[in-house]
């Protein structure tokens, strides 16, 4: 009776000194996962995280909740999620603006570099500068040389975003009149363009508008190219010293167990380099940009204090 | 296109979200005191999970269910569930206090039907000529329209002008809480980020809508309909010849509230008292109005069952909604990601249309839940709303919470709750405030935005026709607004 | 009172001088505070900036209320009706705002259950059954809510 009373003191104790990383990584996951979707339900980010979900969920073995956690862009979530445990439970599939946009402009109540670990990337829109089919300018150069002389307006999804952001430095630098008019989501500022309320746009989604032949195509603001049009160049390609990376990828709260990130990790790449995925995001109009959670890491860093210098020159 | 949205309804999902929206509408909207906008408000949390297709569908079929169980409660006990059946209670209850309550219903129900059929149809035909007209609507033209839209609201929404006026103003004034939309900066934060996403619709909505009643109730623990004697209802049938009778006044009355719908702001009740007013002049027996005449019932309801398919035209087509009825819709929309606007029909023509023909043929479960519906449903009006209260109150912090997810949302719920109190209570209206709130940031937006691709230039608002238009709209209602008011006073 | 012979208005106030003067405080507050609660700093963009809306609409609102307050000097107000029946309202909106605060602690069923109780209680019901429906019906709202419709509740 007294041995037994003591044995399982010491094993209690035992328990309570043994690094709780060591449990976690034994049994992980044994209960569902969530990951909070910062925007509403049946957005791209919101479909497509649900769908990373139900094909990880096969491999990890537990259930994968997705929550929408909607509202002021994105930070909400991010300040949820970056305060939740870091069991490994908790994650969040998110996109540029929350993660190193807004950060970069105001105090949003978390720090994206050192209160998360992106797992990794595996989508992001690419955005494209766009002119209505009939506009005189057909090249990133020749609308800027057109800025010179007199104003060129364009819109974006809203203010301060990312496209904003961008355009706003090469207005800086080359002295052109660009002039900015923000609209409330990107469809309003494709409908603005096409209606030939603003001359030029930087949206998403162009890619039937322009096949179909009704906008123009001059760029995109990623560093990469849109494999859809080879044609259009970047804005560094264009001699343009700026560039807007999309990225929709999931990150953990900071203080995860790195085994436990490295399982996600390599669960996640799985399901986001497979055909059926592939197939998913191409039905749903979006790239599948696989990076790592090292290569995302550092996009994040380095586009953070890329806009983090860009608000500066603009006063803020 | 049309064939492939009605195969999108056959689905047994769409048949029982249909079905369930319209017994809990008629039964909301049976009890007095309870209206159509609350119904839909403490539902929308319901169809979150749901497809789009039947959770619109649900909520359209709250919608037609409360307008008629409001007609219920308005005819057989004078409480008028929503001010815009208060015209229809004037005959209606005059019919059932000479014990034909039941003809009076039914006549309530075929020509609400008769309302929303004609409106639908207008609707499936002028929407998306209207949304393909949408593109030509810039930042100039949204501020105009909205502008408009606004001025209609504060000078034909009846009632004291400089009510409404101080109503649309708080709801502007509540829309500038949050971010600018222009320059992303904080307004009215207290530097807290649950602030930075300002009000959201829902939560206030409910807010408004529903926590007030309960506010009101705590208040006025008299009950409102005491144990007034229900008038004994004879069986009765309404033939088709005498419908047919009424032809001109139902059809001249579906267009006042299909077209007066289309007008954003106005509302339902304005029209029906306007088709009341209109049957009233045309008919050969004029004095047997207010004693019960047929007419007098089914004209306001053609009318005001007619304004929901108007008001859904401005709606889908440029995001703008004509009252709060459809702001409740509009927000549904978007929740389930239809975006009104140029693009709607474009990317999810088969929903929208799928809607469409739900809301047609919602019909005819209307009437046969409605006809199965009516003497159950005078039990119905027999419960003392206050038995239902708690539970709203259980219901309306679980809505707000549920819209984004945070507390925040319930507090500004509760916060709304006691402001709509006292609103009602003082008699200010609340559906300005509401289409203040919903306009009043956006109207902001459009203007800013117009004058920054003009360069600060005013020109920018009397350039296009459109501009011109609806500038020309703009000083035409004031102008009549103000005959109207000279005509008044020297009468 | 001792101008009641004026009658209505400010000399019996009611709910419509209530909400009117609430409102023209909240509006002339809000004027005040205008330039610390909205930084600006532009672009250099041709127009109105972040403050002039609200700024606009803020004015507009305090004078139509004021407006309003003098219009109604002479007219009948609806009045504030007894202590008790104001008392009722305080006790429905304190006891929401207590639930709402110990929602954090307590999760949303306590909470819930305890709002409708109360407002059960205020209402006047004092049949079991009906005291007992706010418990049966938050019950239902938090098992359906996290389970139905997974929704996160507190």
């Amino acid at each position: 009776m007294k041995f037994t009373r003591r044995s399982s003191l010491a094993l209690l104790v035992g328990m309570a000194i043994m690094p709780v990383s060591a449990m976690a990584q034994q049994d992980y996951p044994n209960r569902p996962i969530k990951i909070v979707v910062p925007y509403g339900a049946g957005g791209t980010t919101d479909i497509s995280a649900r769908q990373m979900a139900t094909m990880a969920e096969k491999i990890l073995g537990q259930p994968i909740v997705v929550e929408n956690q909607p509202g002021a862009s994105g930070t909400n979530a991010m300040r949820t999620v970056a305060a939740a445990d870091a069991d490994g439970y908790t994650l969040i599939a998110t996109t540029s603006s929350p993660s190193f946009v807004t950060p970069a402009l105001r105090d949003v109540g978390y720090d994206t570099l050192s209160d998360f670990i992106p797992i990794l990337n595996y989508s992001g829109p690419f955005h494209g500068v766009v002119v209505p089919a009939d506009s005189p300018y057909n090249s990133l150069d020749t609308l800027i040389e057109g800025a010179k002389s007199s104003t060129v307006t364009y819109g974006t999804a809203g203010a301060m975003g990312g496209a904003h952001l961008a355009f706003a430095s090469v207005a800086k630098e080359t002295g052109a009149k660009l002039q900015h008019v923000p609209f409330d989501g990107a469809a309003k500022a494709t409908a603005a363009v096409l209606g030939g309320h603003v001359n030029a746009a930087l949206v998403p989604a162009y890619r039937d508008l322009v096949k179909d032949g009704q906008l123009r195509l001059l760029g995109v603001l990623d560093g990469t190219k849109d494999p859809d049009f080879p044609d259009a160049p970047t804005l560094k390609e264009a001699g343009l010293a700026a560039e807007f990376p999309s990225i929709v990828g999931i990150l953990a709260p900071a203080g995860t167990d790195p085994t436990i990130i490295a399982m996600l990790e390599s669960a996640f790449t799985e399901v986001a380099s497979s055909d059926d995925f592939k197939t998913f995001m191409t039905e749903l109009s979006q790239p599948v940009r696989i990076m790592s959670g090292e290569e995302l890491a550092k996009t994040i860093e380095e586009n953070l204090n890329a806009y983090r210098e860009i608000a500066k020159d603009l006063g803020n | 296109m049309l064939i492939d949205a009605f195969v999108e309804l056959l689905n047994l999902w769409v048949l029982v979200a249909a079905l369930a929206g319209i017994v809990s509408g008629i039964i909301i909207g049976a009890i007095p005191g309870l209206g159509p906008t609350m119904a839909i408000a403490l539902l929308i949390p319901v169809t979150f999970s749901m497809e789009p297709i039947p959770a619109i569908v649900l909520l359209l079929g709250v919608y037609q269910g409360a307008i008629f169980g409001g007609s219920i409660s308005a005819v057989l006990l004078n409480v008028p569930g929503t001010p815009s059946s208060a015209a229809t209670a004037i005959d209606g209850f005059a019919m059932a206090r000479r014990g034909e309550g039941g003809r009076a219903l039914r006549l309530a129900l075929y020509a609400s039907v008769f309302g929303n059929i004609f409106s639908c149809l207008v609707l499936m035909a002028l929407a998306e000529p209207l949304a393909r007209f949408a593109l030509d609507f810039g930042p100039a033209e949204m501020a105009m329209l909205m502008l408009f839209a606004l001025l209609v609201i504060v000078l034909f929404g009846g009632g004291s002008k400089l009510d409404a006026l101080i109503m649309v103003l708080v709801g502007a004034c509540a829309g500038v809480v949050g971010l600018d939309p222009i320059s992303g900066t904080p307004r009215y934060t207290f530097d807290s980020f649950a602030f930075e996403n300002g009000f959201q619709l829902i939560p206030v909505l409910i807010g408004l809508f529903a926590m007030s009643e309960v506010l009101l109730q705590a208040f006025d623990s008299e009950p409102l309909v005491g144990d007034a004697e229900v008038p004994p209802l004879k069986s009765s049938v309404v033939r088709f010849a005498e419908l047919w009778q009424m032809r001109v006044t139902l059809l001249l009355s579906s267009t006042i509230g299909t077209f007066v719908g289309i007008l954003p702001g106005i509302g339902s009740t304005v029209p029906a008292f306007m088709s009341y007013n209109l049957a009233r002049s045309r008919a050969t027996d004029a004095d047997q109005f207010g004693k019960g005449a047929p007419e007098g019932v089914a004209a306001p309801e053609a009318a005001n069952n007619a304004v929901t398919g108007g008001a859904l035209v401005p709606t889908l087509a440029l995001g703008i909604p004509g009252d709060a009825v459809t702001a409740v819709i509009l927000g549904a929309f978007m929740l389930h990601g239809l975006a009104p606007g140029p693009f709607l029909f474009r990317d999810h023509g088969l929903e929208v249309y799928a809607i469409f023909e739900a809301l047609l043929l919602s019909s005819i479960p209307t009437v046969i839940l409605g006809l199965l519906f009516f003497r159950i449903a005078i039990h119905v009006t027999r419960i003392q709303p206050r038995h239902l209260l708690p539970a709203i109150a259980i219901l309306a912090i679980f809505g707000a919470f549920s819209v984004n997810n945070i507390l925040f949302d319930v507090w500004v719920m509760l916060g709304a709750g006691v402001l709509g109190f006292l609103f009602r209570r003082s008699n200010f209206p609340l559906p300005p405030l509401l289409i203040g709130l919903i306009l009043g940031a956006p109207f902001e937006q459009s203007l800013r935005q117009a004058l920054l691709t003009s360069g600060g230039g005013y020109d920018i608002f009397v350039e296009s026709p459109i501009t011109i238009g609806l500038v020309a709209l703009i000083f035409l209602s004031l102008a009549i607004s103000l005959t109207l008011d000279l005509r008044k006073a020297r009468a | 009172m001792n101008r009641a012979g004026r009658g209505g208005g400010l000399a019996r106030p009611g709910f419509r001088t209530l909400t009117a003067g609430l409102l023209l405080t909240a509006a002339l507050w809000a004027v005040f505070a205008l330039n610390s609660q909205i930084q600006v700093f532009g672009f250099g963009d041709a127009g109105p900036d972040a403050r002039s809306f609200p700024r606009l609409v803020l004015w507009l609102l305090a004078g139509a209320v004021a407006l309003r307050l003098i219009l109604s000097l002479r007219i009948e107000d609806a009045p504030l009706g007894d202590m008790s029946r104001l008392g009722r309202v305080l006790a429905v909106t304190a006891s929401t705002a207590l639930a709402l605060w110990a929602m954090r602690q307590f999760g949303f069923f306590a909470g819930a259950a305890g709002a409708g109780f109360v407002v059960a209680i205020v209402l006047g019901e004092r049949r079991p059954l009906l005291l007992g429906l706010p418990l049966i019906v938050a019950a239902i709202v938090a098992y359906g809510g996290r389970h139905g419709l997974s929704i996160p509740l507190p």
